[in-house]
């Protein structure tokens, strides 16, 4: 199976601050993967590079074999962790424009799970609940059938229940010819739902493994490790 | 089905073996229909690849058996589970002994407490 | 009375042409630049058809209000005459077909398009400032205007030295071509005119078109 991520020597400055420095990165398909660094360590840098909003200072980073551009944005779903729909919208129009600009967007889906929630496609995105929108937010982007999702801290700032919602999402959704790369520091909450599990600090590449590798090599869970590696930071 | 996970340790495995104790102590009957993979990662809240590692090894020591677009079935053969659940309570048996040793109580002590706890 | 009242007039429709480029502008910067531009440049479209739809729909909407507008100031000015004013133009226009035959109808196309594109110019000024002023890390909104008047001074000085150059460097000789071509053939020349003016307008567009496309494409700074 061809490496659906690959990023080679990738740095990223901003001026004289190195946000990631010279990071290689290889993710197959079909895994779910944790990107788990404290605030500043290079995560939203590296998703931004991923999605094509921000261009590298060196090296290259490549989905599916080509660089950030049209059509890896075809096959690249991505959540931002901030809220970017325009809020005049109803659920339903943003469910349009979605259809009309990704081929993959399965409106069947995305219906189905706004019904489990309650949320009326006539509704206008403005007046739903901080947790509703984000709700909202996640259903788009999992309704569509990509190669590559991308997560930046789907479940921050998220109330319990609505985190199970989300990782159930993630579960349900799951795709063998797909993978979902999730970005956050709230690990000991889907350290259960990783295949991998990348350590980030720094904008280098601590480590990468296999979640049940980390757990039989240290004894420990994810989460504890983390916590001891990242403790001095 | 829902059973609560060590993160500490490898998942997989643990499903494995909680698989293992339900078939040897009948709660799962041969022949009978698990949760497909898909279900089954929902219920407990994790990766689907992990639950489908679990099957595939039950289903290498013959614990299980696949039969493409039904599903997971338990075996006939309930043995291998059996042995398994064996180990696991040996195991958990020797680490609560050698934990009561190391609080300092020996073989009768740790009798009695047992006897007491069963009343 | 008639003084302040046209005074009001012309202010209004002024505000009008004014209210639809700065709404245009807001549009293109809240769509790329701002929070929004998580969605616009994840979208699986081009940087070019971005800019492109922006610009066309600016356009149409500056052509509409200058239609608009248009007939708002003529009907004010013409009031109760309205229907003779429009005969006495209609007059006007045949009498100069006569003479003029389909160039009437080539000039009025040719003026139509210089229109069109010296709207787009603008905006793409405009544009281009704001993308500028994205790349800068601290005041973004700051640099654009910074980038504005920059781009101000610098068309205008460096516009008119090289205006000086070739009007100087055309020699006399030329002038005097000129002269005659313009009796001998005045149409033409017209023709020649216009034809020059839609040229160079949309090759300064695209010039700004490529710029903006290419920072876009290689320096986006969203946050």
């Amino acid at each position: 199976m061809s490496e659906l991520l690959c990023c080679e020597h990738l740095t990223k400055k901003y001026g004289s601050k190195v946000a990631l420095d010279d990071i290689s990165l290889n993710l197959g398909c079909g895994k779910i993967i944790g990107l788990l660094g404290p605030n500043g360590s290079g995560k939203t840098t590296l998703i931004k590079l991923i999605n094509g909003i921000l261009t590298p200072t060196k090296g290259t980073v490549k989905i599916d074999g080509k660089a950030p551009g049209v059509e890896t944005k075809r096959i690249v779903s991505y959540l931002p962790d901030n809220i970017y729909l325009n809020t005049w919208m109803r659920v339903e129009q943003i469910v349009e424009y979605f259809s009309d600009f990704y081929e993959d967007f399965r409106p069947e889906l995305a219906y189905r799970m706004l019904e489990n929630l309650k949320i009326s496609p006539k509704d206008k995105l403005k007046h739903l609940s901080k947790g509703n929108k984000e709700k909202v937010c996640l259903i788009l982007v999992m309704s569509r059938k990509a190669k590559l999702y991308v997560l930046d801290e789907p479940i921050a700032g998220v109330d319990p229940a609505a985190r199970d919602y989300v990782l159930n999402t993630i579960i349900n959704n799951y795709d063998p010819d797909a993978t979902v790369l999730i970005s956050t520091h709230l690990i000991s909450d889907i350290e259960q739902v990783l295949d991998e599990a990348i350590f980030i600090n720094n904008g280098k590449i601590v480590l990468h493994k296999s979640v049940d590798e980390i757990r039989e090599e240290n004894s420990k869970s994810v989460d504890e490790l983390f916590r001891e590696v990242f403790k001095w930071w | 089905m829902d059973f609560k996970l060590d993160k500490s340790r490898a998942i997989c495995p643990q499903i494995y073996d909680r698989l293992c104790a339900q078939i040897a102590s009948g709660q799962l009957s041969p022949d009978e229909r698990l949760p497909s993979v898909r279900e089954l990662a929902l219920i407990l809240g994790v990766n689907p690849n992990t639950v489908q590692k679990a099957f595939e090894n039950l289903e290498k020591d013959g614990i299980l058996y696949s039969l493409r677009g039904s599903g997971w079935f338990v075996s006939q053969n309930v043995n291998k589970a059996r042995t398994r659940l064996n180990e696991i309570l040996n195991e958990k048996t020797a680490s609560y002994f050698n934990e009561m040793k190391a609080l300092g109580q020996d073989s009768e002590a740790v009798k009695n407490y047992i006897k007491e706890w069963c009343e | 009375m008639f003084g302040v009242s046209s005074l009001v007039v012309v202010m209004g429709a002024f505000g009008l042409f004014v209210g639809t480029i700065v709404l245009a502008v807001k549009r293109f910067y809240k769509s790329m630049y701002c929070g929004e531009g998580y969605l616009t440049f994840t979208l699986p479209v081009t940087e070019s058809a971005h800019i492109l739809t922006k610009l066309f729909t600016a356009v149409i909407f500056e052509l509409f209000t200058g239609i608009v507008v248009f007939f708002g100031i003529t009907i004010f000015t013409f009031e109760d005459g309205y229907a003779k004013a429009i005969n006495n133009i209609g007059e006007f226009f045949s009498e100069v077909y006569k003479y003029l035959g389909a160039s009437l109808i080539l000039y009025i196309i040719e003026l139509i398009l210089i229109a069109l594109f010296v709207m787009a110019v603008n905006l793409l000024i405009f544009y281009l400032c704001i993308t500028v002023g994205q790349l800068s890390n601290k005041s973004r909104v700051g640099m654009s205007v910074l980038v504005y008047f920059i781009h101000y001074v610098a068309v205008n000085f460096i516009g008119t030295i090289i205006l000086s150059f070739i009007i100087a460097g055309l020699g006399d000789r030329f002038y005097e071509w000129l002269e005659w071509f313009v009796q001998v053939h005045p149409i033409a020349f017209l023709h020649i005119l216009f034809g020059a003016g839609v040229i160079i307008c949309a090759l300064i567009g695209f010039i700004y078109f490529t710029v903006i496309r290419v920072i876009t494409k290689k320096k986006l700074n969203l946050e």
